[in-house]
């Protein structure tokens, strides 16, 4: 079995942790496995809406912190997608509210009981990133094809590095083929030229994605989301099996040759 | 006749002579007669404003060899032809003052650094002297050093090398950042400039880039 605690991080907001999170986790356990997605996002809670589960929830982390119920009882079990759990962060606390140490307690008391704990980590480096990295097995980090991100997850990778934890592994999210052909967007090869990391996946951009996550439906629910199909192939990448992954390339059509003729573009 | 004796922090000791005084018989007998103070030592023999004959050098050659106390080093002159006539003959030769402020430039207690890992964003390295990084220096990432700075790798981040120096120099096989800082002056790149086999180095107060063709 491969490694059972999984923090997925990247530094820089926005790039898509949350949504990351929530699919690997629901494709994990449509697979059957039993897994529990912990939003370490203390005081900017979205995870449960990427879930769907915002309705649902009673407790949160920090209940569980200070000891009002136990972690089993402020699971959230996903009402679709048997096996799947959320416990989600409070979001009237602020990132000191749990500690690293708390958090290991945590996820030594679900250990036992889960196949795969993921959690997800908040934006930055500063305390909640150390909260949420602490007690993971594995690490991902998560990053956009462009320099900004490329830098903070360089920076999330040096400091994953000083906590000697294993080297993290790399999911690019947001590729947009199209733009890539056009020389607007860094390459798969410029990303890793920078990060150097093994790379567990490339999720192209899904102009569908905003929806999904409005809906609080994760993409890899749906067969026809070509997001949600890579995300399932990172889940699978996580069990050992050897996917190829895939090359997001781009023809222009003849509609863009005639645009770009007619410099409609 | 007496000549002038003095110690250089390459650790040696060099014996000055210049056109009003060289004369190879009295630089022979003062050799012989200081054999025991320049004893276990490296020896230079400084010729300034002198014009060197090939027969002359030679004759010195065979003298150095026969004093078996001390290990001579070389020549330093500030005159082009003694150099070129030296090379010819296999002799190492300093030339010009450039090069003993360069060494004067260098303490002896400037460490070299070698750092075997790629530097990530946000990581810092700074050294006294010289750096030598056998990996990439990742944007976001930063390297300070007294001396120069080798990348053996790509050099994307921040580096300000040749701190309070006149000279230094800054190579890397692959270059792609926005700034450098080389000798307290800063010289900045273009978003689309990229050089492989990348030397930029500052030298008599000027700054001279050299590198290969452009990778796009």
């Amino acid at each position: 079995m491969a490694d059972k605690v999984i923090c997925v991080t990247s530094g820089k907001g926005g790039v898509g942790k949350s949504t990351v999170t929530a699919n690997v986790a629901t494709a994990l356990a449509m697979k059957g496995y039993k897994v529990v997605a912990i939003d370490a996002d203390i005081g900017l809670r979205n995870l449960d809406l990427v879930l769907g589960l915002e309705n649902r929830i009673v407790y949160d982390i920090v209940h569980v912190v200070e000891g009002v119920v136990p972690p089993e009882k402020a699971l959230v079990k996903d009402k679709r997608t048997k096996n799947l759990y959320l416990l989600p962060a409070a979001q009237t606390k602020d990132k000191s509210a749990v500690k690293p140490e708390d958090l290991v307690k945590i996820v030594e008391e679900l250990r036992d009981k889960f196949d795969f704990i993921f959690i997800d980590s908040p934006a930055g480096i500063e305390e909640g990133f150390k909260t949420a990295v602490t007690p993971a097995d594995t690490i991902i980090v998560v990053a956009n094809p462009e320099m900004a991100s490329i830098r903070d997850a360089d920076r999330v990778v040096g400091l994953c590095e000083a906590m000697q934890k294993p080297e993290p592994k790399l999911v690019i999210n947001r590729l947009d083929p199209k733009k890539v052909a056009r020389g607007d967007m860094l390459d798969v090869e410029d990303v890793l030229q920078v990060l150097s990391l093994d790379l567990l996946g490339v999720v192209p951009e899904d102009r569908n994605m905003v929806s999904y996550i409005n809906r609080g439906e994760p993409a890899v629910l749906f067969e026809d989301s070509i997001a949600g199909k890579e995300l399932r192939n990172i889940a699978e990448r996580l069990l050992g099996k050897e996917i190829p992954i895939p090359k997001w390339t781009y023809s222009e059509s003849f509609l863009d040759k005639l645009k770009k003729l007619f410099g409609s573009e | 006749m007496d000549f002038k004796l003095r110690g250089t922090n390459v650790i040696a000791i060099e014996l000055l002579t210049d056109s009003s005084n060289f004369d190879l018989e009295k630089i022979k007998q003062f050799i012989a007669e200081k054999k025991q103070l320049l004893k276990g030592s490296r020896f230079i023999l400084s010729v300034e404003d002198k014009t060197l004959m090939a027969d002359e050098v030679e004759e010195l050659l065979k003298f150095f060899q026969t004093v078996n106390e001390l290990t001579f080093c070389g020549f330093k002159t500030n005159v082009k032809e003694n150099r070129e006539l030296c090379i010819k003959l296999g002799i190492p030769c300093d030339l010009s003052n450039m090069e003993l402020e360069k060494i004067k430039e260098r303490s002896d207690n400037e460490e070299i650094k070698f750092i075997k890992k790629t530097l990530r964003s946000g990581d810092k390295i700074t050294s006294t002297g010289d750096v030598v990084i056998m990996g990439d220096v990742n944007p976001g990432a930063e390297v300070e050093a007294g001396g120069n700075v080798y990348v053996m790798g790509n050099l994307m981040g921040f580096v300000r090398a040749g701190i309070g120096k006149k000279e230094c120099e800054v190579r890397a096989l692959y270059f792609h950042a926005p700034i450098l800082e080389v000798c307290g002056k800063q010289v900045p790149f273009e978003r689309k400039e990229s050089y492989v086999n990348f030397k930029i180095k500052v030298k008599d107060g000027k700054i001279k880039v050299e590198h290969k063709t452009g990778r796009s």
